[in-house]
């Protein structure tokens, strides 16, 4: 009997711990599109690991580390004030985000459609795959 | 007469922006779920191009040709006769459909979690990446 609860208690914390890990990702998601559009550099670096890799997928290493991107996206957020990111569609599972995103950097401007699968690891963005851009 | 043509017209123009609504890279894509539901090896492979290459979600090459493809799936069909998967998420982009898969090989066994990338080309599917897969 005791090993039963037990291993009730285990199967209980893995199923809980698995919904946790989907809840977690998908809030990183919803800040990464907050910070994005608000384009608040610091709060969006906020959400990559220190060593972020972004590729174009599947192995072309774009740039690598989180001051390049501060620097890339800083000036960018800086230069493009009109700026938005619309989310068409977006795929969660435990670790990653793939995004469906229209983005128009001016408004009444033509959005262009990005493709990108965010890597999620220890509730940071590791790696960044532009699939289409 | 002249209402008959119109209504004609009006029927043809309609059916031709119907035609034009579905992607035709998401439609190769559903009829390969189906094929693939069916475990009907033949419709299956019809649907790729001879020079198909299979990814996994490491960057490996997991299969390469249509013959290997054949081999591989003939086995994998013939082994599970209740394999079932349905579509949780697609999104579409011209030529590339990226599904959100759930595959059970066994009735009443778990659902595995699976993200496959297709690209189509002519009508074919060209290329898969496996985004995600549980192995």
């Amino acid at each position: 009997m005791k090993k039963l609860i037990v291993l009730c208690f285990i199967l209980g914390a893995s199923v809980s711990l698995r919904a946790q890990a989907t809840t977690d990702i998908k809030i990183i998601g919803q800040q990464q599109m907050e910070a994005y559009n608000s384009r608040n550099i610091e709060a969006y670096a906020a959400l990559f690991s220190d060593d972020v890799k972004v590729y174009d997928f599947p192995q072309k290493l774009r740039y690598e580390g989180k001051d390049k991107l501060i620097a890339r996206y800083g000036k960018f957020f800086k230069d493009t004030p009109e700026l938005y990111s619309f989310i068409e569609k977006r795929i969660f599972t435990d670790n990653k985000i793939i995004d469906q995103e229209k983005v128009i950097y001016k408004k009444g401007g033509t959005p262009k459609e990005f493709v990108v699968m965010y890597v999620v690891k220890n509730n940071l963005i590791a790696e960044v795959y532009y699939i289409k851009r | 007469m002249k209402k008959l043509i119109i209504v004609l017209c009006a029927t043809v123009s309609c059916m031709m922006a119907t035609a034009q609504e579905y992607n035709k890279a998401a439609l190769v894509v559903q009829e390969q779920i189906v094929a693939y539901n069916a475990r009907n090896l033949d419709a299956f492979a019809a649907l790729y191009s001879d020079d198909i290459i299979i990814y996994k979600a490491s960057g490996e090459v997991s299969l390469q040709g249509k013959a290997q493809l054949k081999e591989l799936f003939g086995t994998f069909f013939k082994n599970n006769p209740d394999l079932y998967c349905y579509i949780e998420d697609r999104i579409v982009l011209g030529d590339t459909v990226i599904d959100h898969e759930k595959i059970q090989l066994q009735k009443g066994r778990p659902f595995m979690e699976f993200i496959a990338m297709y690209k189509v080309k002519d009508g074919k599917i060209a290329e898969v990446h496996f985004l995600k897969s549980p192995y």
